[in-house]
């Protein structure tokens, strides 16, 4: 039931877009790519136990650095993609060694507080960035395959190159979790203190999970600004940093799923409440209290649950 | 025979309040000790600073002719010395056999291995199933330990300890809040895996019949101080420690 279920979508995933409207093509592309982002936040937050509020960052390092490297060389498209998820490795790996040294709101604060660090270089250092304005009127690079060369700007081959990497992370993320690795971070997310006793350098680990998490929204980021045609300072405003947060809580946390579900939920939401209103914000809180008080496994974690109890009363 | 652990004038205070005032002790390899006190002598305290969770103030923490004072706790697990707490301290939300499967992957250097699958760690899975044979949870690897009795978690916390291959054990009142049944069961426990593992254990407990049963020889802290050391004999002739006790509860 469940792989059926699951074979579906997957099959619709590849077969919608030769029926769909551009419209439809263009808005499943961004929710692919957020949904990206979303689960490398939810590795950090629901696997590790580590709220992030300045998970932006790497995902506007990595934007920026491909729109650079797109304005001022000639590269394809992978050694761009692999050089932006270098620049967001190693911000994540300096961030993240200052961020693990706490957890809980003191993690959440410094998080911040460097999201805002580079928020502010972004939005300041006019020469490099234009500031404000952001970076646009780039060309598209070329993405190389074995003997062609194809150009990402149909929006079709841009879906198709985004449900890659999308599948991608999703497999990448399964197999991590299913790691000794995965074992240990969840221990670290369910008691901290016991972990150190068992002989876990936590700090170490959380350092680990950090900069696996911040290099995944280097990837997801480079996506948004060959699909957006622009980097801008809005990429790594707090802002920004919330959307995972909401996403993760909306769908479930801790499902594996649950980021995409959020991500889904968050953008139809959105489109559907922006044809009435410019206020979107206050339907989501709306939306966001009551699963948060009455549903705190969110939208696929209550799914889940309930779905376990009926089979359990079978 | 040689101290494995070797404790020099350890004090630990918190502002002008010493818990631990000047403790100097040793314990040999092999040896089944207690640490008793009445409540609040500080040997919880005591024992925190041992395994890195507090800095000491002044003195020094030799574990297998090793200086381990102030080391962080999980480097003090890795050279060997594992403690449980008093308070259940275990991996609610995972399955007991991932409880016991952490330590030993971590032991191991497996905890880095991202392409591994969990399952596929054949070796360290059946070895969790020992411990867990030994703690008695065989029927229960699959169970999340949030959903075991009291006594089972209590179990579970010695055999998170166990994982960890140490050589020696802190055990902190591993009787605490049980039931009289539920005691024997962790007496017999305790003495079992003395036999079978001849780990070093040092137990405080503030039951005295469960002391008198397991503990070849007595240490006991007064006030944060050692007020007294030998035999359960001895002991239990010490009228310093009858004081302390105010009378009654040494006989028991």
């Amino acid at each position: 039931m469940r792989k059926a279920l699951a074979a579906l979508l997957l099959v619709s995933l590849f077969v919608f877009p030769f029926f769909s409207e551009m419209f439809v093509l263009l808005f499943a592309t961004e929710i692919l790519i957020f949904s990206i982002f979303a689960l490398s936040f939810n590795l950090l937050f629901g696997c590790t136990g580590l709220l992030s509020f300045g998970h932006a960052a790497f995902f506007g390092i990595g934007g920026y650095t491909a729109v650079l490297l797109a304005y001022h060389t000639h590269m394809g498209f992978i050694p761009i993609l692999l050089l932006s998820a270098v620049a967001a490795f190693f911000s994540a790996c300096i961030i993240g060694f200052f961020c693990v040294r706490r957890d809980e709101i003191y993690f959440a604060m410094l998080t911040l507080g460097f999201g805002m660090m580079v928020f502010t270089v972004v939005h300041q250092w006019r020469s490099l960035t234009g500031g404000s304005d952001g970076l646009s009127g780039f060309s598209l690079p070329e993405l190389s395959l074995l003997f062609a060369k194809v150009s990402i700007s149909p929006p079709k081959t841009f879906y198709f190159l985004t449900l890659f990497f999308f599948l991608a992370t999703l497999l990448f993320l399964k197999r991590l979790l299913d790691s000794p690795f995965g074992l240990i971070i969840r221990s670290i997310r369910e008691n901290p203190e016991r972990s150190a006793f068992i002989g876990v350098n936590v700090s170490f680990y959380r350092w680990v999970s950090f900069v696996i998490a911040g290099t995944l929204a280097g990837v997801a980021g480079v996506l948004f600004v060959f699909y957006d045609r622009m980097a801008s300072p809005s990429m790594v405003h707090w802002t920004m940093s919330a959307r995972p947060v909401l996403m993760s809580i909306l769908g479930g946390a801790r499902s594996f799923l649950g980021p995409v579900i959020g991500a889904v939920v968050f953008y139809i939401l959105e489109y559907i409440v922006t044809q009435f209103t410019e206020n979107w914000m206050i339907f989501l809180g709306c939306i966001l209290v009551p699963i948060v008080i009455f549903f705190p496994d969110g939208i696929l974690g209550s799914l889940e649950k309930w779905i376990a109890k009926r089979r359990g009363r079978k | 025979m040689t101290p494995i652990l070797k404790v020099e004038k350890l004090t630990k205070c918190f502002g002008d309040f010493c818990a631990v005032k000047n403790v100097s002790l040793e314990v040999m390899k092999e040896e089944i000790v207690a640490l008793i006190g009445p409540n609040g002598a500080g040997k919880t305290t005591f024992y925190n600073v041992l395994t890195g969770r507090y800095k000491a103030t002044s003195g020094r923490v030799i574990f297998c002719g090793k200086d381990i004072t102030n080391l962080s706790p999980h480097r003090i697990v890795r050279l060997g010395l594992s403690r449980s707490f008093q308070i259940t301290n275990i991996f609610l939300e995972n399955t007991v056999l991932e409880n016991l499967l952490a330590p030993i992957l971590i032991r191991e250097g497996l905890g880095l291995a991202f392409l591994k699958k969990l399952h596929k760690c054949e070796k360290q899975i059946q070895e969790a199933h020992r411990i867990l044979e030994l703690i008695g949870l065989s029927d229960k690897a699959d169970v999340p330990a949030s959903l075991l009795a009291y006594g089972d978690k209590r179990a579970v916390e010695i055999g998170i300890v166990l994982a960890a291959k140490p050589k020696m054990v802190l055990l902190d009142e591993p009787t605490a809040g049980m039931t009289p049944v539920e005691t024997d069961k962790m007496i017999s426990l305790i003495k079992k895996l003395f036999e079978e593992t001849k780990i070093t254990f040092l137990i405080t407990e503030h039951d005295m019949k469960v002391v008198f049963s397991i503990a070849k020889r007595i240490f006991v802290l007064h006030q944060g101080e050692l007020l007294a050391q030998g035999t359960p004999e001895e002991i239990r002739a010490n009228p310093k420690v009858r004081e302390a006790y105010l009378g009654g509860s040494v006989d028991a």
